[in-house]
């Protein structure tokens, strides 16, 4: 399972302010999910790719997050390929079946349409962990907050994220426990002794969470967590110049994207 | 911080600091109670041992102190219960937290910041001080529990003893009156722990700290507590000084509690037939009677 902790530091977009990543995140998910068409697609997945680069990222995340996907990607490519209403016919498969809306045609319409679609889910896919990647947490859960989300709701998704970690550790600790005792995690068994072995992994790893979740509430309220004073941060936050001209880029590119769509581009 | 500034109180004349009066509380959905008919009462900067058999209710009785129960686990209480002039029926847990600090048995759990200074700062953000008061508490409470330099390391990457210290600072930099502790060494090695107990010391000895201790170290208890509290099966079996808790083999015996290894030596020369002059409880104590009794 890919980790989707700290792994860019000093570079331009480590160097970023949360709040200008978040706003580009958040142009980005906004315009991929404007077009459909695979240019503009395919552009926006170029733009991510360079971010990525720039932020001195290391590809195994991005070839682990695309191992994970690639299953996925086949079925939504089959079923955009045989299943958009296009009108260029280029192999013909069977009869038409008029109630699945199956022309009977692999169109080329339908192919570009299909790649579209797997290439929009590969930019929300990487977009996401390079923002995480990019950023420490508490500076995310203070963009967060400096951008009016509720200190609660982002502390929980901060505090989500950081526990990951300890999840997998845990994770990694019953299977070497199970394991001793003989419960087989190889990769080779049936599906359904896989399956048997999953629930038995997952239960204690559920169990444990919820005694360390009573614990964490604890710990937390022990600290103050909650009380009734304006809560003040260690961490500061301002823009620089640079995170000005991103943020009027990211903006400029929002406004022309926006142009574009309502002008018809960008869509089949 | 004012830990420079801090001193030791014992003053007697002022009202109790923490007072439990018949105070009973069962979890929900339990059919006895895991703690009952609780009295008694702790002075400001005293060093209070709380000790008994495993299941006797030392950590529910913990979590009474911050009000964690009954307004975080529920279930029913009885009693009255005062603590530093809050009520833990009535204030929350984050208004009681300026009062108590409590560091529970396992400190892994209890961190969940990405970085040291973000953990400890954490309190203090909570209660809404600015960021230079901040930062110079964290500064004091990482160089009072010697983790100074450990500011931007990651807390799941320290070992037992770090975590554990680093869990005290937590709460010290928010400077409460009280300390709760609850096993803080259970889970660490012999010098991971002599550390831990060493600051624990510390902070009532140099900083006037009321504390709280729940520990199975009797040898620690006999060294610092002023006062012990034995707790069995849910009810509280002897409140006394450390002298008479551990001079009491019997009582011991009773509430399955092995003594510290020197009051064992001391009894067994007392059933022997050796004249005893005292019965020391530590280790220094128990030189001195030798050098008495010219063994040593």
């Amino acid at each position: 399972m890919f980790s989707v902790s700290l792994k860019s530091r000093n570079s331009p977009l480590q160097k970023l302010d949360g709040r200008t990543k978040l706003i580009f995140l958040a142009v980005i998910f906004i315009l991929v999910l404007l077009f459909t068409d695979l240019l503009y697609i395919t552009a926006l997945l170029a733009l991510v790719l360079a971010a990525w680069f720039i932020a001195k990222l290391p590809t195994q995340p991005l070839k682990e997050m695309l191992q994970f996907f690639v299953w996925i990607a086949v079925i939504i490519l089959v079923v955009q390929v045989f299943f958009y209403p296009g009108t260029t016919n280029l192999v013909h498969i069977s009869k038409p079946v008029p109630a699945i809306g199956f022309s009977g045609y692999l169109t080329l319409e339908g192919i570009l349409f299909g790649l579209a679609m797997v290439l929009r889910l590969v930019v929300i896919m990487i977009v996401a962990p390079l923002m995480v990647m990019t950023t420490p947490l508490p500076e995310l859960m203070l963009a967060l907050v400096k951008l009016k989300i509720p200190y609660k709701f982002a502390f929980i998704m901060t505090t989500a994220l950081s526990l990951l970690p300890s999840i997998q550790n845990r994770s990694a600790i019953i299977q070497q426990a199970q394991l001793c005792r003989g419960i087989s995690y190889d990769s080779g068994g049936k599906f359904i002794t896989k399956l048997k072995a999953s629930v038995s992994l997952l239960i204690p790893l559920i169990l444990g969470a919820f005694r360390d979740s009573q614990t964490l509430e604890v710990a937390m309220n022990s600290r103050a967590f909650g009380a009734p004073i304006k809560r003040t941060f260690l961490l500061e936050s301002r823009f620089t110049p640079v995170d000005i001209l991103v943020i009027a880029g990211t903006f400029t590119l929002l406004t022309v994207g926006v142009m574009l769509r309502i002008r018809g581009f960008g869509v089949y | 911080m004012d830990i420079s500034l801090s001193f030791h109180l014992k003053d007697k004349k002022m009202p109790p600091l923490i007072e439990f009066q018949h105070v009973t509380y069962a979890y929900s959905k339990a059919s006895i109670p895991a703690i009952k008919d609780i009295s008694f009462s702790v002075e400001k900067g005293e060093f209070i041992a709380l000790i008994g058999p495993s299941g006797a209710g030392k950590s529910t009785l913990c979590y009474c102190f911050n009000g964690s129960i009954p307004q975080l686990f529920g279930g029913t209480m009885s009693g009255n219960l005062q603590v530093a002039g809050c009520d833990p029926f009535q204030d929350g847990t984050p208004v009681l937290a300026q009062h108590v600090g409590l560091v529970v048995q396992n400190a892994r759990t209890q961190l969940f910041n990405v970085s040291v200074i973000q953990e400890v700062g954490f309190g203090c953000e909570n209660l809404g001080l600015p960021r230079e008061e901040i930062l110079k508490r964290v500064s004091g409470a990482l160089e009072f529990v010697g983790l100074t330099g450990f500011e931007d390391r990651e807390p799941g990457a320290l070992s037992g003893g770090q975590q554990q210290r680093l869990a005290i600072a937590c709460v010290l930099a928010m400077n409460p009156e009280i300390l709760v502790l609850d096993e803080p060494t259970s889970e660490l090695d012999p010098i991971g722990g002599e550390q831990v107990m060493e600051v624990i010391a510390r902070l009532n000895r140099e900083l006037g700290k009321t504390i709280i201790l729940v520990t199975h170290d009797m040898d620690f208890v006999a060294k610092y507590a002023d006062r012990v509290l034995l707790l069995c099966d849910g009810s509280l079996f002897m409140n006394d000084v450390p002298q008479k808790i551990f001079s009491n083999f019997e009582l011991l015996k009773n509430a399955r509690i092995r003594p510290p290894q020197v009051c064992e030596i001391m009894h067994d020369l007392k059933e022997n037939g050796y004249h005893l002059p005292d019965f020391p409880i530590t280790l220094e104590g128990t030189l001195q009677v030798l050098k008495e009794m010219q063994y040593a």
